[in-house]
């Protein structure tokens, strides 16, 4: 018996070497930057949440002939394109067993480069620290820091691979944390120019926040189902398992935001109907867990407030929404589209509904004062309409018509002008248009570079210039003057997919979303 | 501070005018409003009938200014409406504090957008259901900072201005009138309909549901058994007669305007005589007429606190039981830590023997003995035992944090002898407590063993003479797993960790907080019934266990059974077997 089972162990493996399987190939030309286990190293996580956005053909491509700038080489020459065919399947399937994301993996990740207070507590540069702008560069997972006032880069570093959601500052402006998709989180000093700390806060992130006080960081997760908070050095402080009220159900977390005037983070969950509040002042109100027997003799359930969550229930999924700028109502787009829900967070549950045609991003509304009342507007994924909304009586002050379904609107406090992009239309992508924010009219449209999808406005602090993004691999940043709508410059970048200005986010700014 | 005493006869007069008409209509349950579900009104907003004038009030120098006349407007609306849940003194009770040091530090805004969207915690919208118009949401925002006024007194004349005689003795039948086991009934609080169901522990099925006060503390057994005592939170007392060919309400009368119990005479020679209800507000309890509710004897609980002796002006009357060993009523008075042994066998000339216990009394239950009462002082982390023949404390012990025994459990430990059990609101453990000073002398009055259950949040435990199982809930622990299933010990052996009984899963019910409730035994102790707590709008049930085999045996689901809470089996409750 024993004699035959190791002939047949030793046929199996003679086969496996003669076919080469998929998971032979990985160990033996991936496993070095990818990680043993798909989870990631000096490149990307190979893991299905994580290639989501990579359409196969493409991965099978990118097997082949390996990525520009990057240190993915093709292996054409070393694999059949059977070979690659099979490989590319292969990291399109689940790891089995679930990797696991907890606690000490978390804590075992973190790398401090400069240990806290090491570096000289002053701007190392010239530039105005809080006009500098960060710029994303998806092109090539690079990061830009540009001086707003010169329009000149000052510093240029390799980001982690696939940076997610915008970069969160602290309140001094001093720091900036960026999330990546691979669940890096990285604590850039802006003073020093140089990346402090940096933790691994999940295998698949969604983004992060930053508090108001700038003490704490939370960071939402679509894989492992967690939202991870932790201190301003990214140490650890816990693991919040996302789960429905009864404990039923997982969900990821759609993004995770920061109410400064609640002293909270609020997090959108994807397969959950709720929303969480979590707050981060240590002298939070208890949460009463359930029914309460008597609160004035405390017999009941209660939970501490201070990290740990708030559940609002809701009637619908809600994960992209808009604050109102006093944080007291959020409004979020039902998933079928057409109706809107505004959410009190103090009552915790829907206040009114309103009209939202198509599907709105709500996550990129910005507000304004128009006749002595305060309007909100949103860009719409689906439908060529910017809807104008007033938030007192969340009634549809306008339908604006544009010329296609746009992702981002912009403006700033200075300038009597919004920037909306059409860059989900296959037509008008290379075309940003420029509405009067008092008149509700188009005013002008601009189109520097016929063909190339033009998105993503921001503002200088001051209102001056807004920096508009040619979204291609060999990109450019725009810089307009905002009154007159001139061309002053023009800053290669290879795919800037964002910019974000220091001072505009630190103050909240009602033109650009936090 | 201002204030307005409110004494001016020409005031009084017109506010008189203006607040005795709402009050009125409601309670005669006419929709006052469109829109509401009734029993949102009965519960959310059980009306205390004040009449503005009445409650001395207080004006804040920081709180938003308010006119006279808009401050008795909203005093009307808050005892109307809010005082069921947050209090009449607005200190907190299911609902949240709403005291000026929190309010004020709120602001109006936040106030107004509670008052008109309300919360998933339980609060109505008050506002948008059109109930409370926009001013009225305004004055309410502001009354709520400023001082609460103290609301009236509640003597003979108001209570038997709520007294109805609904069927007069003479007029009710000679003996017993239907063919049920009353023994093995059951009276099922529904605590969100104001209602209780009545349910025959044979078959299972639903006699009849009683309209009572809201939010049914607790119900009670005349000593034959025939009559079915019911209080609300709202004070108001059912009294049911269990001999009709439909047992239904016979009399009913308000003790206050906020209460948690009511209890008979047992002593030989007054079986079914009276009645006792103690109540919160105000701080007194009354005797009454066992078969009619008429309100005899009203007692007073101000005084002093035990320890500091300090005055008290609101000490609220927490459980009362009757001693079968003396004609007594066992008084247990929360915030003065009084135990007060009240002789109700001359009323003219009433002898209460006072026994400085601890602290904020709350529930308790007897020894096996009756000899015994045993009363969890729940802020103080003890339990107080008093001895019901020599009118003395026995001891105070230390328990687990936040006893909450409900009537408590008693049982033989096979090593330490009679044991008296309760479990904790605010900790895991149920502890044992040694309650036989004759044979087992070593272990009485003494934590004897502590057994772990599956968390805090324990509203009750329960074992029967017949069984060998004690049953823990843990219905307001915060994680639903755990409030979802109760824990079972197997008492000849309590070394062994308690068995796990997945009462949700067996009910059926999907959706919902599906909080498992209070254990009771049926009469001959081989059933035990749970009630599945779910949501108002949500379907509960009561779910019926065999005791021998801890396997489920009946399920019983009917659209009727609203927030089933507290089950008392007649047999049972009649005779104190727990």
């Amino acid at each position: 018996m024993t004699c035959i089972r190791v002939f047949t162990a030793t046929l199996l493996v003679g086969i496996g070497v003669a076919h080469s399987s998929p998971q032979t190939l990985y160990q033996q030309h991936c496993a070095a930057c990818h990680g043993a286990d798909r989870l990631g190293g000096t490149g990307p996580a190979l893991l299905p949440e994580n290639l989501e956005r990579l359409k196969r053909p493409e991965a099978l491509r990118v097997i082949r002939e390996g990525r520009v700038a990057t240190q993915m080489h093709g292996f054409s020459q070393v694999l059949s394109a059977a070979e690659s065919e099979s490989l590319a399947a292969w990291i399109y399937t689940p790891v089995a067993p679930r990797p696991v994301w907890g606690e000490r993996e978390i804590r075992d990740s973190r790398i401090v480069h400069h240990a806290p207070g090491s570096l000289p507590a002053k701007p190392a540069f010239a530039a105005d620290p809080l006009n500098l702008f960060v710029v994303v560069e998806a092109g090539d997972h690079h990061v830009t820091i540009l001086d707003g006032d010169r329009l000149e880069p000052i510093a240029r570093f390799a980001s982690r691979y696939a940076l997610h959601g915008g970069p969160k500052f602290t309140p001094d402006g001093r720091y900036v944390f960026f999330a990546s998709r691979d669940g890096w989180i990285s604590k850039y000093d802006l003073w020093n120019l140089k990346t402090v700390a940096e933790v691994r806060a999940g295998i698949n992130t969604r983004n992060a926040a930053v508090s108001s006080d700038g003490k704490f960081v939370a960071v939402a997760n679509y894989f492992p189902h967690t939202l991870a908070l932790f201190d301003q050095d990214l140490e650890l402080l816990k693991v919040l398992e996302v789960t429905d009220a009864q404990q039923t159900k997982t969900s990821r977390v759609s993004a995770v935001y920061d109410a400064a005037p609640r002293r909270s983070f609020v997090a959108a969950l994807k397969d959950v109907k709720e929303l969480w509040e979590i707050s981060y002042d240590p002298k939070a109100e208890d949460i009463p867990a359930g029914a309460i027997h008597d609160f004035r003799y405390r017999e009941g359930a209660f939970v501490p407030g201070f990290l740990n969550p708030r559940r609002t229930p809701l009637e619908d999924y809600l994960d992209d929404f808009f604050f109102t700028q006093d944080y007291h109502e959020l409004i979020g787009a039902s998933r079928d589209g057409g109706k809107g829900q505004v959410i009190h967070l103090d009552v915790r549950r829907r206040i009114a509904t309103l009209e939202l045609p198509g599907m709105p991003h709500l996550g990129s509304g910005i507000t304004w004062s128009r006749d002595g009342r305060t309007v909100m507007a949103t860009p719409n994924l689906r439908e060529g309409v910017l809807s104008v909304i007033d938030v007192k009586d969340w009634k549809t002050v306008r339908q604006v018509k544009t010329l296609g379904p746009g992702f981002f609107l912009r403006s700033h406090e200075k300038s009597r002008y919004a920037f909306l992009d059409a860059m989900m239309s296959r037509e008008h992508r290379d075309t940003l248009q420029v509405l009067d924010k008092q008149s509700l009219e188009i005013v002008a449209t601009l189109k520097p570079a016929p063909g190339k999808t033009l998105a993503h406005v921001e503002f200088d602090r001051y209102g001056r210039y807004a920096l508009a993004s040619l979204w291609e691999s060999e990109g450019a940043l725009v810089v307009y003057d905002a009154s007159t709508l001139r061309e002053v410059k023009r800053l290669p970048m290879r795919r800037p997919v964002g910019k974000y200005n220091v001072f505009n986010k630190i103050s909240r700014s009602e033109g650009t979303s936090h | 501070m201002n204030r307005f005493p409110g004494k001016s006869s020409a005031l009084l007069a017109i506010s008189l005018a203006l607040a005795a008409l709402p009050a009125h209509s409601q309670q005669k349950d006419k929709p006052v409003h469109p829109g509401t579900p009734k029993e949102d009104l009965m519960y959310r907003g059980a009306p205390v009938p004040i009449k503005p004038g009445e409650a001395q009030e207080t004006l804040r120098p920081k709180a938003p200014p308010m006119s006279p006349a808009e401050f008795d407007r909203a005093k009307q609306i808050y005892f109307e409406r809010c005082a069921g849940c947050h209090g009449v003194l607005r200190k907190g009770a299911t609902g949240k504090p709403l005291t000026p040091d929190l309010t004020q530090a709120r602001g109006s805004d936040y106030l107004k957008v509670f008052i008109n969207y309300g919360s998933p915690g339980g609060m109505p919208n008050w506002g948008t259901s059109g109930e409370l118009s926009e001013a009225d949401v305004d004055i309410m925002a502001r009354f709520l900072q400023h001082e609460p006024p103290t609301p009236p007194e509640f003597g003979l004349k108001e209570m038997k201005a709520s007294w109805k005689l609904i069927v007069p003795p003479e007029k009710r039948p000679k003996k017993k009138a239907n063919k049920l086991n009353l023994e093995n009934l059951f009276s099922v609080t529904l605590r969100d309909s104001g209602e209780v169901a009545l349910i025959d522990g044979d078959t299972k099925q639903i006699v009849n549901i009683v309209k009572t006060g809201y939010a049914v503390h607790i119900s009670r057994l005349s000593n034959s058994g025939r009559y079915l005592y019911v209080i609300g939170r709202d004070a108001k007392i059912n009294l049911i007669d269990l001999w009709m060919e439909k047992p239904d309400n016979v009399a009913e009368i308000k003790a206050g305007l906020e209460a948690r119990s009511v209890e008979t005479s047992k002593y030989k020679g007054y079986e079914d005589k009276y009645a006792i209800a103690g109540t919160y507000w105000p701080p007194q309890f009354v005797i009454m007429k066992g078969d009619t509710l008429e309100p005899l004897k009203i007692q007073a609980t101000r005084g002093m606190t035990v320890g500091e002796q300090e005055y008290h002006p609101e000490p609220r009357v927490a459980a009362i039981v009757a001693s079968h060993n003396r004609p007594e009523f066992v008084v247990n008075v929360k915030e003065t830590g009084k135990i007060l042994m009240v002789d109700y066998s001359d009323l003219a000339n009433l002898k209460t023997t006072e026994i400085a216990a601890a602290r904020f009394l709350h529930d308790g239950g007897w020894d096996s003995t009756k000899r015994y009462f045993l009363v969890a002082a729940n802020q103080s982390n003890k339990v107080a035992v008093v001895d019901t023949k020599t009118n003395k404390l026995a001891a105070l012990v230390e328990t687990g944090k936040i006893p909450h025994p409900g009537r408590g459990a008693n049982f033989k430990d096979p090593k330490y002898g009679p044991v008296w059990a309760t479990g904790h609101l605010g900790d895991e453990t149920v502890v044992l407590i040694g309650t036989d000073p004759e044979k087992n002398r070593q272990h009485a009055w003494k934590v004897v063993r502590t057994l772990k259950g599956q968390g805090g949040g324990n509203l009750f435990v329960k074992t029967h003479p017949k069984s060998s199982h004690l049953y823990a809930d843990t219905a307001l622990n915060p994680d639903p797993k755990i409030a979802q299933t109760v824990a079972v010990w197997d008492i000849r052996n309590l070394d062994k960790p308690a068995t796990i009984l997945p009462i949700v899963e067996w009910s059926g019910i999907k959706e919902g907080a599906r909080r498992i409730v209070q254990p009771e035994y049926n009469k001959a102790g081989d059933e035990v019934w749970f009630s599945v707590w779910n949501g108002k709008t949500q379907e509960s049930a009561i779910v019926i266990v065999d005791d021998r085999t801890l396997k489920l045996k009946h399920v019983i689901r009917d659209k009727r059974l609203v927030t089933p809470t507290g089950k008392f089996n007649v047999y049972n409750t009649q005779h104190d077997v727990y």
